[in-house]
């Protein structure tokens, strides 16, 4: 409780934290340590990505915040509460897309707001903000498609608006572009940049591609090899609205990847 | 194109019935195998024919509601115990021993315990066919629920999903295909059952005519209630791949070539 009531005075002192984790360890059963002290905050309306090598505990991490477990030490306080599996302000999108075969692609997609609203039937304005999403992400005419009738980006695409059409301010994203071309991501890359332009929420998004972090992100975080830890952040000072496809001639995108590559190149040679 | 390439499959298929037929005469007429052991085409098509609507029919159908009756509450009892055991791990623990050994006892050796108990009608071969069905719609029914994609699990705990949400929405549309599969493999083996406990003691039925009929050596009647029951069986097979993909086309290839 106590902690509770100085991280309100750190509200009021800077900008809201939405995502607060501090000193959070964690090992699995015997292992050497997955996540290694691990602190940062994510502010409302922030987006922040973090980078690093694979096994470095950020989807363990992710699923701290989201609840799925819980960490051994230290604290974790999302939107002023402890973590909590199925809490409808946090959304969490995952690597894999997740659909359910049965349903039709806009079936799906209302998926998420049917378990949260506990109706079968979604109100006609949810019904229209699935449409709208799924033309968002260059779906429209597909909702009547079931999801082996599509690409594995389609189908991640589907995921993305899933995860959208839920209310929820936070987002968690576990590499959500990870296993797709390099085509296709950039597609939803540009398409997650629309949809959070649009109503700005707090993304914590996790990934290895250098690229994409700082594409996305207004905040880096660059997490060490096992035991993972944050080693450093940059602030991604790109103006937004962006276009991907414009920030590749940009020379100050260049320059945040080449600091950010360094940064993590010294981490690969310990 | 398409309806062409049926038609060849039509016509091909009853070349090869016509071929074996063909065989099957001439061995017969070049006097290689006697007879006595295997009739002849001509003969069973009389049979068939003349016993058809007195004596073939009447068997048939007391055989096929037999089956019906067990198949039906193969379907019931094997997919709520099924449930049961998923829901129940414990109760899975305690039983399984218990449910291995007497799934894998020849249950043909039940039959004489339940015509003991049910005498020779309806009851004893229903009896019989449910021990065959029940365990095949059980293990297809447990093994369906719970080889659910481990991420479909974590959507519905990071959604929050309740136990009956989960259950309902993920967990049962999960295993319908399997589910199906159970049943179909159930509803031949149900027939079997039927078929296997009226050769042992029956009062009607298609195996107790081919009992009857081979104890007097009319192997053309033997052979014409055989292939009666392949027909039976095929049709029954049809049936239910028709009812399958009506109920579940959209989703049941998707199940055979999950994509990782």
């Amino acid at each position: 409780m106590a902690r509770y009531e100085t991280l309100r005075e750190d509200e009021l002192a800077s900008d809201r934290k939405q995502v607060v984790v501090e000193q959070v360890s964690h090992s699995f059963a015997g292992q050497m340590l997955a996540v290694d002290e691990m602190s940062f905050t994510v502010g409302a309306g922030e987006f922040v990505v973090i980078v690093g090598p694979s096994g470095c505990g950020k989807t363990t991490i992710l699923n701290i915040i989201a609840g799925l477990m819980r960490q051994q030490t230290g604290e974790v306080i999302v939107d002023g509460q402890a973590p909590r599996a199925g809490r409808h302000d946090v959304a969490y999108m995952f690597a894999q897309d997740a659909l359910l075969p049965w349903r039709k692609v806009i079936d799906n997609v209302l998926f998420g707001v049917e378990i949260q609203t506990g109706s079968r039937r979604p109100s006609r304005e949810v019904r229209e903000n699935a449409e709208s999403l799924l033309s968002m992400v260059g779906l429209s005419g597909f909702g009547d498609a079931y999801p082996r009738q599509l690409s594995h980006g389609m189908r991640q695409r589907v995921a993305l608006a899933r995860t959208f059409l839920m209310p929820s301010p936070i987002l968690l994203m576990d590499e959500p572009f990870g296993a797709l071309d390099a085509h296709t991501k950039l597609m939803l890359e540009q398409g997650l940049l629309r949809l959070w332009d649009r109503d700005k929420r707090t993304v914590l998004f996790i990934t290895h591609d250098l690229a994409e972090a700082i594409c996305l992100a207004d905040r880096v975080l660059i997490c060490t090899a096992r035991p993972g830890k944050i080693k450093s952040e940059i602030e991604i000072d790109l103006p937004r609205p962006r276009d991907i496809n414009q920030l590749q001639h940009d020379p100050k995108y260049h320059e945040l990847y080449q600091k950010i590559w360094e940064d993590m190149s010294l981490e690969m040679q310990m | 194109m398409h309806i062409w390439e049926k038609l060849f499959l039509y016509a091909g298929r009853l070349l090869i019935f016509a071929g074996l037929a063909f065989v099957w005469w001439a061995i017969v007429a070049l006097g290689w195998v006697d007879k006595l052991f295997i009739s002849t085409p001509q003969d069973v098509a009389v049979f068939l024919y003349q016993n058809f609507s007195n004596e073939l029919v009447p068997n048939m159908l007391a055989t096929l509601l037999a089956t019906l009756i067990a198949f039906a509450m193969s379907g019931i009892f094997g997919i709520m115990a099924g449930l049961l055991l998923v829901e129940v791990p414990l109760l899975k623990k305690l039983t399984d021993p218990f449910l291995t050994a007497f799934n894998s006892m020849p249950r043909i050796a039940l039959a004489p315990i339940f015509i003991l108990w049910f005498g020779i009608g309806l009851p004893s071969k229903v009896a019989l066919a449910f021990s065959l069905g029940f365990f095949i719609v059980l293990t297809s029914t447990f093994a369906g629920m719970k080889n659910i994609d481990p991420i479909l699990i974590r959507l519905s705990r990071s959604l929050g999903c309740s136990g009956w949400q989960q259950f309902t929405k993920i967990t049962l549309p999960w295993a319908v295909p399997s589910v199906f599969a159970g049943l179909k493999l159930a509803l031949i083996y149900s027939f079997l059952g039927v078929v296997t406990s009226e050769m042992l003691a029956s009062k009607i039925g298609l195996g107790q005519l081919i009992m009857y009929y081979s104890g007097i050596l009319r192997m053309d009647a033997v052979m014409g209630i055989l292939i009666v029951m392949a027909v039976v069986a095929v049709a029954l097979t049809l049936i239910a791949d028709s009812i399958e993909a009506a109920l579940l086309g959209s989703w049941t290839e998707s199940s055979a070539s999950t994509k990782a």
